[in-house]
C-alpha cells in the first residue's frame, strides 16, 4: 500500500487520475453514479425496445396496481405507469441537467466576475442579483415562459418542417423551459461562486499570477474558477432535483410539458391526489425520483471530496 | 532602479490605519537590501506597492524613474518582466490544480515571449536553476516540500530574468537547514543572473546574514538606514537595538 503511494507520488499522477481514483473508491458515489446512469439509460432505451407507449389508454382497464402485465400499475386512464415513468423520465433528467448547466455556465462566469472586479461592479452586478431575487420566484418564471412561448412554438412549427425531425417535436417548449429555469437557478450559483471567489483572490497564488502579469480573465478562468469546483458541484448536484421539482410546478400551471406526456413531476402531482384510492401511482414515481435524487447527492459528495487536491495525500 | 518618494498608504477605516508614513528609498541594480522591522510595521505594504500589488495612497513608487502607475498602465508586462516576487508561503503561491510544467510554462510564454513547445522545453532548465529535476515539472505543487515548493516559486520568478525580485518572507516560513539552502540558491542566482533582491524579513538574523543595506522600518517610517553590519553593531535607535538584541540573545 505504501509502496503504490509511493510509486504513485514518482510518476507524478495527473490530477484527473488521482480524482479518478478517489472517485472510485467511495461506493456510495459510485452506486449513486451507476443509478443515474442506469435510469437515464433505461429511460432512452428501454421504451422502443419494449414497444411501451405513454398515450396507449384502457379506459376499460382503469387504475389497477401493479401485475405481470403493468409492472408499476397503470394510472386512471389505463395507461401503462413503468411506461410513463420511463418517458417522464427522459424530460425531467433532460430539464434537471440542462437547466443545471444553464444555471452553472451563467452562474459560475457571473459570480466570479463580479467577486473578483470587486468595487463598482461588484455592486452592480450584485445589485441586479438582488432585483431579480426580489421578483417572486414563480412570477418570474411564469412571465420568462409567456414571453418565450410564442417564438418557441416558431421554432416548433419550422422543426415541423422537417420530416426527419420529427422526433424533435415539442423540443421548442422544452427549450423554453430550460431557458426559464436556468434563468433562475443561476442566481443562488452566482451568489456562492461570488462568495468564494472572494476568499480566493485573497490567495498567494493570485498574487502570484498577478505578478506574473496574467490578465484578469486568465486569472479567473484558469487560477480561480478550477478551484471552487467543489461547492460548485456540490450545488449542482442540489439544483438537479429542485430543478425536476420546478418543472413539474411549471407543467401544472400548463406552462411545461403538455398531456399527455408525461414528466416525474405532474406523475407524482397526479399520484398524490389519487393517493388514498391508488397508492401505487404515487409509490413508483415518488421512490424513483427520490432515489434519483439520493443518488445524485452521493456522487455530489463523492465528487467534491475527490476532486479536492488535498485529500488523499500529506 | 526601484525607488520611493514619501511613500504613504493609508486604509480607510475609523481610525484610518497608516501602513507607510512618507518612506523614502531605493534598490540600485544588483544590490540586496533588507528591510526589517516588527510585524505591523509597513514591509510588507512597501513590497506590494512595488511590486504593483497595491496602490500607494500618496507618494511615488517608480521603477527606472518612471512611476510604477504608469508602466502598469502603459507596458504590464514589460513592468512585471523587470520586478518579480516570491512569496512567504511557498505552496500557498503555487495554483494547487496546475502542474510545475504549466506555472512556469505559462510565464515563459507571456513575459519572454518563447513559443509554446519552447516553452515547454525550457521548464527543465528552469528547475535545474534552482537544483529540482526536470521530472519534477509533471507533479502537482502538494507533492513537494515546503524548500522545494519555494524552489519552484524562485523559479517562476526566474522565468521573467527580472531585474530585481522581492522576496517578502521568503524564508521564515521554512526550516532553519532549509532556510539556509535558499539563502545560498538565491546568492547564487544573484551571481550568475546579476539580480538585485529587496528581502522582506523580520528575522535581522537573516537580513544580516543575507543583505548588505538594511532599512529598519517602525510603524510607516523608516528609523535608521545603512550598510548592513553598522546598523547592526551600532544601532542609532532603541528599536533596533530591541530588534538586535532579540534575535541574538536566543
Amino acid at each position: 500500500m505504501f509502496r503504490r503511494k509511493l510509486n504513485n507520488l514518482e510518476a507524478g499522477n495527473s490530477l484527473g487520475a488521482d480524482a479518478w481514483r478517489r472517485l472510485r473508491a467511495n461506493r456510495a458515489a459510485v452506486a449513486g453514479g451507476v443509478f443515474v446512469l442506469g435510469l437515464a439509460a433505461a429511460c432512452i432505451l428501454l421504451p422502443p425496445l419494449l414497444g411501451l407507449s405513454y398515450s396507449e389508454q384502457n379506459l376499460a382497464l382503469g387504475a389497477t396496481p401493479p401485475s405481470v402485465e403493468h409492472w408499476l400499475g397503470t394510472d386512471i386512464h389505463g395507461r401503462d405507469l413503468f411506461a410513463r415513468i420511463l418517458y417522464g423520465g427522459r424530460i425531467s433528467l433532460m430539464v434537471g441537467a440542462v437547466a443545471s448547466l444553464v444555471a452553472l455556465v451563467i452562474g459560475v462566469s457571473y459570480g466570479a466576475i463580479s467577486g473578483y472586479a470587486g468595487g463598482r461592479l461588484d455592486r452592480a452586478m450584485m445589485r441586479v442579483v438582488d432585483i431579480i431575487y426580489a421578483l417572486p420566484f414563480t412570477i418570474f418564471v411564469i412571465l420568462m415562459m409567456v414571453f418565450l412561448k410564442d417564438p418557441m412554438d416558431r421554432l416548433d412549427a419550422w422543426l415541423r418542417g422537417f420530416d426527419w425531425l420529427s422526433g424533435l417535436q415539442g423540443a421548442g417548449r422544452i427549450l423554453g423551459l430550460f431557458a426559464a429555469i436556468g434563468a433562475v437557478e443561476w442566481l443562488t450559483m452566482a451568489r456562492i461562486v461570488r462568495g468564494q471567489v472572494l476568499s480566493i483572490k485573497k490567495l498567494d497564488y493570485i498574487d502570484a499570477a498577478r505578478v506574473l502579469g496574467y490578465g484578469p480573465m486568465r486569472i479567473i478562468f484558469r487560477h480561480i474558477v478550477p478551484n471552487l469546483l467543489g461547492p460548485v458541484i456540490v450545488f449542482t448536484t442540489l439544483t438537479i432535483p429542485s430543478v425536476i421539482l420546478l418543472e413539474s410546478f411549471l407543467s401544472f400551471l400548463g406552462l411545461g410539458v403538455d398531456a399527455p406526456l408525461s414528466s416525474w413531476g405532474t406523475l407524482i402531482k397526479e399520484g398524490a391526489e389519487k393517493m388514498e384510492d391508488a397508492p401505487w401511482l404515487l409509490i413508483g414515481p415518488g421512490s424513483i425520483f427520490a432515489l434519483t435524487l439520493l443518488s445524485l447527492n452521493f456522487l455530489g459528495d463523492g465528487l467534491r471530496d475527490a476532486l479536492d487536491v488535498r485529500s488523499g495525500k500529506h | 532602479m526601484l525607488s520611493a518618494e514619501k511613500l504613504t498608504k493609508t486604509y480607510p477605516g475609523r481610525p484610518p490605519a497608516h501602513a507607510l508614513r512618507g518612506v523614502t528609498a531605493a534598490v540600485s541594480a544588483g544590490e540586496i537590501v533588507g528591510v526589517v522591522g516588527e510585524s505591523g510595521s509597513g514591509k510588507s505594504t512597501l513590497a506590494r506597492i512595488w511590486a504593483g500589488l497595491d496602490d500607494a495612497t500618496g507618494g511615488a513608487a517608480t521603477l527606472h524613474q518612471r512611476p510604477v502607475a504608469d508602466w502598469l498602465a502603459r507596458d504590464r508586462l514589460g513592468f512585471h518582466r523587470r520586478v518579480q516576487y516570491v512569496f512567504q508561503d511557498p505552496v500557498e503561491s503555487l495554483n494547487p490544480r496546475l502542474a510545475i510544467r504549466e506555472q512556469l510554462a505559462t510565464p515563459l510564454r507571456l513575459l519572454r515571449g518563447l513559443p509554446p513547445a519552447d516553452a515547454r522545453d525550457a521548464v527543465g532548465e528552469l528547475l535545474a536553476q534552482v537544483g529540482l529535476k526536470a521530472e519534477h515539472a509533471d507533479r502537482h505543487p502538494h507533492a513537494f516540500s515546503g524548500g522545494q515548493a519555494q524552489r519552484i516559486a524562485i523559479a517562476r520568478a526566474l522565468a521573467a530574468r527580472p531585474e530585481v525580485v522581492i522576496c517578502d518572507e521568503a524564508v521564515s516560513a521554512l526550516d532553519v537547514s532549509v532556510q539556509a539552502d535558499i539563502l545560498d540558491l538565491l546568492r547564487e542566482l544573484r551571481a550568475s543572473h546579476g539580480l538585485a533582491y529587496l528581502f522582506i524579513t523580520h528575522d535581522l538574523a537573516v537580513a544580516a546574514e543575507f543583505c548588505q543595506r538594511l532599512i529598519v522600518l517602525k510603524s510607516g517610517e523608516i528609523v535608521e538606514q545603512g550598510a548592513a553590519n553598522t546598523v547592526l553593531a551600532n544601532p542609532q535607535t532603541d528599536y533596533t537595538r530591541t530588534l538586535r538584541d532579540s534575535v541574538f540573545s536566543l
